[in-house]
C-alpha cells in the first residue's frame, strides 16, 4: 500500500476511534447519570408515599386509592404495596410498551434503575412495604436523542477532521510526488531537478538528489565540452571551422549510399590563385579572407537541412546539400555570395570557380567527384568567376508535381503497397540487438520497391510523413507479433511528423495495448531532433511510460547538443556513419567516439555505430566501448 | 463416621471459621477507627463493648435487646447534639458515641441499632423510628419533642419492643403512650438501593439522603 494511502487510513482510523470512543464514553456517562437520577427518584418517591400513607392511619382502600392516584398522575412503571408478610396488597403495573427509543438501542444500553422501597407503618404496627419503579421511557428517550445528536455532531466533526486531514495530506503529497517523480525520472535516465519541498525530511532528500543531478550534469557538460573539441580537431578544418576533407568524404559516401539517401548536390568552390593572394595580402589578411569565404558556405549550409560545408584543402571548399530541388538557382546564389565576399579582399580579380554535381542515390562517389572536377576545370579554363552544373540524375528521376507525388504515396498507402526491409543491428560479438526496418513503398503493382530516399523528401513537403510513419509502426508491430523470438525492431520516425500533436496521439494509441511495444525501438534522426526539439521532447515525455525504446540516429555532428538529452530518458544513440568510416586509421575520431561512448553509457544510453563497412572498423569499435554496430560489414546473426 | 458425615461437618466447620474470621476482621477495622478517633487511652471502652457484642452473638433476640439497651443507657450520658457535636442534628457512629460517652436520642438509637446488627440480629426485625415524644406521659402539658428510638419486631405483624433512652427498660410499644410513631426506616430498602457501595451508582455524596450517607460512614468505620 502506498505511503499516502496508509497515512489516509491512519487518519481515518484514529479519527473513527476517537469519535467512537468519545461517543461510547459520553453514552455510558449519560446512561449512568440517568440511571442514578431514576434511582434517586424511585427512592425519594417511595419514601414520600410511605410517609404519606403512614400519617393517615392507612387501610386497604385508602392505600389502593393513594397508590392509584399517584400512579395515574405520575410516570411509573410499577407501584406495589406488600403487607409485612410479603403478600401483595396493591399493585399498579404500567402497560405502556413505548420505550422512547428503538428496541436495539434499549437492548444495547439498558437503564437499570434500582426500585425504591420504604416502610409504611400504622402507629407502631408495620403496615407494609412500598416498592416503586419509575417509568424509564423518558430516560431512554433522552438517551436516544442525545445519542442521535451526538452522532450528528460527531459526523460533522469527522467530516471537518477528514477535510483538514486531506488538506494536510495534500500539502504533504505534492512534494512527495515531486520527489517520487524525480526518482522515477532518474531511473528513466531523465536527470531533472525539482523545487525543494518545505517538509524537512523530504527537503533533505530533494536537496541530495538535486545536488547529485547538478553534479552529474556539470560533469557531463565538462566532458561534453572536452569531447566537442576532440571532435572538432578530428573532423574540422582548424582555420575555418568547416568540416575537413576526410569527414566530408565519409559524409558524401554516406549520403550517396544510405538507405534513406535522397541523393543531393555537391558544390566545389575553388579560390582562384590562392598562392598569389597569400603573397599580396599577407598571411593574416589571407586567413581572414578564408574565414569570411568559409562563413558564406556555412551560412548557405545552414539554410538547408542536413547540408554540410567543408574545406577540402587549401583553396578548395565544398558544400553538400541533400535533396536540393533547384540546383542551378542555388549554385548561382552561392557564386554571387562568394564573389561578393571575395571582392572586399580582391577587387577587380576573378576569385571563384564553382563546379556543381547533382546526383541521385547510389552513384559512386568517385564518379561524382570526377564529374565535378571536369566542371571545375571547364570553369577555370574560362579564367573568370563562373559555375558549371553537371546533372547525374536519370530520366526517371524527373521531378514529379506535388499532386502526382501525393497521389502516388496515397495510393501506395491505400493499396497497402508498403513493406519493411530489415538490416541487422548486432552487438560487437554478433548477437542481434534489433533489426532496423526502413519503410519501402511501391508506386504501381508491378513496380519495384522504392527506398525512403525516393519518396521521403516529397512526403515531407506534402506533410504525408505522419501516415507513412504510422504505417511503418503498424507494420513493425505486426512483424514483432508474428515473430515472438525477434529481440527488437527499429522504426524511423520523421521529425516533421512529431510536430503534429495528432500524430503523437495516434502513435500512442497505436502502441497502447500492444504487448509487442516492449520490443519496438523508435528512432529519429539527429538533424530532425535538433530542429524539432520541442516536439521530440514532447514525444519522449508522452512515450515515457509506454515501454518502447527511443533513440537518436545519425548522431554526432551536433554532439555539443548532447546536454539537451539528459532529461529525455532516451535509450540509445546511433552514431552517424561519417564518424565511423575509416575509423581504424583516424585516431582523432577514435578519441572522440571513445569519449562519446563513455559519456552516453554514463547516462545509460546504448551506443551503436552506423554504416560499418569493414571488419577493421568493427574491431576498432570494440576498443571504444560501443554496444553495437550496423552496416555492410555487420554479419547477419546466425 | 461415614464419609458423608465427615463431609458435612467439614463444610459446617469451614463456614463457621469463615464467619469468625470475617467478624474478627470487621472488629479490627472498627477498633482501628476507634483508636484513630480517640487515641489508645480509652480503648478499653471499645473493648468492653466489643466483649459485649461477642457474648451476644450466640444468644436469643430478647437477651440481645436487653443487654444492648442497658449497655448504652448506662455507659452513655444524654446531651443535645449541638452540645456534643456542635451540629443540630449530627448522626454519630457507635465508635463516636462510645468515645464521647455522650449522645442524644439519635446517637443512642444508632449505637443500639448497630450493636444489635453486629450481634447478628436480622435487619428485617429492626426499625429506626421517628417519634413524637410527650415527656411526662401522654396527657402532660409540656410541649412534645422530636425523638428517635429503635423498634424490634419479633414477627412482621407483631407489636414492637421499644429501645429508648428516655425510659431505660425495654417495653412493648403499647406501654409507651408517651411516644407517637411518625415514620420508620429500615435498612433493607436502602442497602438494596442507592447505597450499595460495590456496584451501585455511587457518584456524589451530596446526592445521598442523610440516612444513606450515615450508612456509608458507618461502613467506612467498619460497621456493617
Amino acid at each position: 500500500m502506498s505511503m499516502y494511502r496508509q497515512l489516509w487510513l491512519a487518519i481515518i482510523t484514529s479519527m473513527l476511534l476517537a469519535l467512537a470512543g468519545s461517543m461510547v464514553a459520553s453514552m455510558l456517562s449519560a446512561r449512568s447519570y440517568l440511571q442514578s437520577q431514576l434511582s434517586v427518584k424511585n427512592t425519594d418517591n417511595a419514601a414520600t408515599l410511605a410517609l404519606l400513607l403512614s400519617q393517615g392511619n392507612p387501610d386497604a382502600v385508602t392505600t389502593e386509592l393513594v397508590v392509584a392516584s399517584l400512579f395515574d398522575r405520575g410516570h411509573y412503571e410499577l407501584i406495589r404495596v406488600t403487607d409485612p408478610k410479603g403478600q401483595v396488597m396493591v399493585e399498579r403495573l404500567s402497560d405502556e410498551t413505548e420505550l422512547g427509543a428503538p428496541a436495539w438501542f434499549v437492548h444495547a444500553l439498558p437503564i437499570r434503575a434500582t426500585p425504591g422501597a420504604a416502610q409504611i407503618s400504622n402507629g407502631w404496627k408495620q403496615f407494609g412495604t412500598v416498592t416503586l419503579v419509575s417509568h424509564s421511557s423518558y430516560a431512554y428517550g433522552a438517551l436516544w436523542e442525545s445519542a442521535y445528536k451526538m452522532v450528528l455532531a460527531l459526523t460533522a466533526a469527522g467530516l471537518v477532521g477528514g477535510f483538514l486531514g486531506s488538506l494536510v495530506l495534500r500539502r504533504l503529497k505534492r512534494p512527495l510526488d515531486a520527489v517520487i517523480d524525480q526518482a522515477k525520472a532518474i531511473s528513466q535516465r531523465r536527470f531533472i531537478t525539482i523545487e525543494e519541498p518545505r517538509v524537512p525530511e523530504l527537503r533533505q532528500l530533494a536537496v541530495a538528489m538535486n545536488t547529485t543531478v547538478v553534479r552529474l550534469k556539470s560533469m557531463f557538460d565538462e566532458e561534453a565540452e572536452r569531447l566537442e573539441s576532440v571532435r572538432r580537431q578530428a573532423n574540422c578544418d582548424t582555420l575555418t571551422g568547416l568540416a575537413n576533407r576526410s569527414f566530408f568524404m565519409a559524409h558524401l559516401r554516406e549520403t550517396v549510399a544510405a538507405e534513406d539517401s535522397t541523393g543531393g548536390t555537391i558544390f566545389i568552390a575553388r579560390l582562384a590563385n590562392l598562392a598569389t593572394v597569400n603573397q599580396t595580402l599577407g598571411r593574416d589578411a589571407t586567413d581572414e579572407f578564408l574565414r569570411a569565404y568559409a562563413q558564406v558556405l556555412s551560412d548557405t549550409a545552414s539554410r538547408y537541412p542536413d547540408a554540410l560545408a567543408a574545406r577540402l584543402n587549401g583553396a578548395d571548399f565544398a558544400l553538400l546539400v541533400p535533396d536540393l530541388a533547384a540546383p542551378q538557382e542555388a549554385a548561382e546564389g552561392l557564386l554571387e555570395a562568394l564573389t561578393q565576399v571575395a571582392s572586399h579582399f580582391l577587387p577587380d580579380q576573378p576569385s571563384t570557380w564553382l563546379g556543381c554535381g547533382h546526383f541521385p542515390r547510389g552513384v559512386e562517389t568517385s564518379t561524382i567527384l570526377a564529374q565535378v572536377d571536369v566542371a571545375l576545370a571547364a570553369v577555370q579554363a574560362e579564367g573568370r568567376n563562373g559555375l558549371r552544373l553537371i546533372n547525374l540524375r536519370q530520366d526517371d528521376d524527373t521531378p514529379r508535381s506535388a499532386h502526382e507525388w501525393s497521389a502516388l504515396i496515397q495510393r501506395a498507402l491505400d493499396e497497402r503497397w508498403v513493406r519493411l526491409v530489415s538490416f541487422p543491428v548486432t552487438t560487437l560479438s554478433g548477437t542481434l540487438i534489433h533489426r532496423e526496418c526502413p519503410l519501402r513503398l511501391m508506386f504501381d503493382p508491378e513496380g519495384e520497391w522504392q527506398p525512403a530516399g525516393r519518396f521521403l523528401p516529397a512526403a515531407e513537403r506534402l506533410r504525408l510523413t505522419p501516415q507513412l510513419d504510422l504505417a511503418a509502426v503498424a507494420l513493425g508491430l505486426d512483424e514483432l507479433a508474428s515473430h515472438p523470438a525477434l529481440t527488437g525492431l527499429a522504426i524511423n520516425l520523421s521529425a516533421s511528423s512529431l510536430e503534429l500533436p495528432e500524430f503523437r496521439t495516434e502513435l500512442a494509441k497505436l502502441l497502447k495495448d500492444r504487448p509487442e511495444r516492449y520490443r519496438l525501438w523508435l528512432e529519429v534522426a539527429e538533424s530532425g531532433v535538433q530542429s524539432h526539439f520541442a516536439a521530440f521532447r514532447a514525444l519522449c515525455l508522452e512515450l515515457r511510460d509506454v515501454g518502447c525504446k527511443l533513440g537518436v540516429e545519425h548522431f554526432g555532428r551536433q554532439f555539443s547538443e548532447i546536454g539537451r538529452f539528459h532529461d529525455l530518458g532516451l535509450d540509445y544513440l546511433k552514431v552517424d556513419a561519417s564518424f565511423i568510416r575509416g575509423l581504424d586509421s583516424n585516431p582523432g575520431n577514435q578519441a572522440f567516439l571513445k569519449g562519446l561512448a563513455s559519456i552516453a553509457r554514463g547516462i545509460g544510453l546504448q551506443v551503436i555505430a552506423e554504416g560499418v563497412t569493414s571488419s577493421a572498423e568493427l574491431q576498432t569499435l570494440s576498443t571504444l566501448g560501443f554496444d553495437g554496430a550496423t552496416g555492410p560489414a555487420v554479419q547477419e546473426p546466425v | 463416621m461415614t464419609t458423608r458425615h465427615l463431609w458435612r461437618s467439614m463444610v459446617a466447620m469451614t463456614a463457621l471459621l469463615t464467619l469468625l474470621a470475617y467478624c474478627a476482621v470487621s472488629m479490627d477495622v472498627m477498633r482501628a477507627s476507634y483508636v484513630r478517633l480517640w487515641g489508645p487511652e480509652t480503648v478499653s471502652k471499645f473493648d468492653t463493648w466489643q466483649g459485649l457484642i461477642a457474648t451476644l452473638v450466640n444468644t436469643d433476640d430478647s437477651n440481645r435487646i436487653r443487654k444492648v439497651n442497658d449497655f448504652f443507657n448506662r455507659k452513655v450520658l444524654f446531651a443535645d447534639s449541638i452540645d456534643i457535636w456542635h451540629d443540630k442534628d449530627y448522626w454519630p457512629t457507635p465508635a463516636e458515641t462510645l468515645g464521647k460517652g455522650m449522645a442524644n436520642c439519635t446517637g443512642y438509637a444508632l449505637a443500639k441499632y448497630y450493636s444489635l446488627r453486629l450481634a447478628g440480629m436480622d435487619s428485617a426485625k429492626l426499625r429506626l423510628v421517628y417519634v413524637r415524644a410527650q415527656s411526662g406521659g401522654a396527657s402532660s402539658t409540656t410541649p412534645p419533642v422530636a425523638h428517635m428510638v429503635v423498634a424490634y419486631y419479633p414477627q412482621p405483624d407483631s407489636e414492637p419492643l421499644i429501645l429508648d433512652n428516655l425510659i431505660a427498660d425495654v417495653r412493648p410499644a403499647s406501654r409507651r403512650p408517651d411516644l407517637k410513631p411518625v415514620f420508620s426506616f429500615s435498612e433493607a430498602g436502602i442497602y438494596e438501593g442507592v447505597v450499595d457501595a460495590t456496584s451501585g451508582p455511587v457518584a456524589n455524596t451530596s446526592r445521598y439522603s442523610k440516612w444513606e450517607a450515615y450508612l456509608n460512614k458507618a461502613t467506612e468505620q467498619g460497621f456493617r
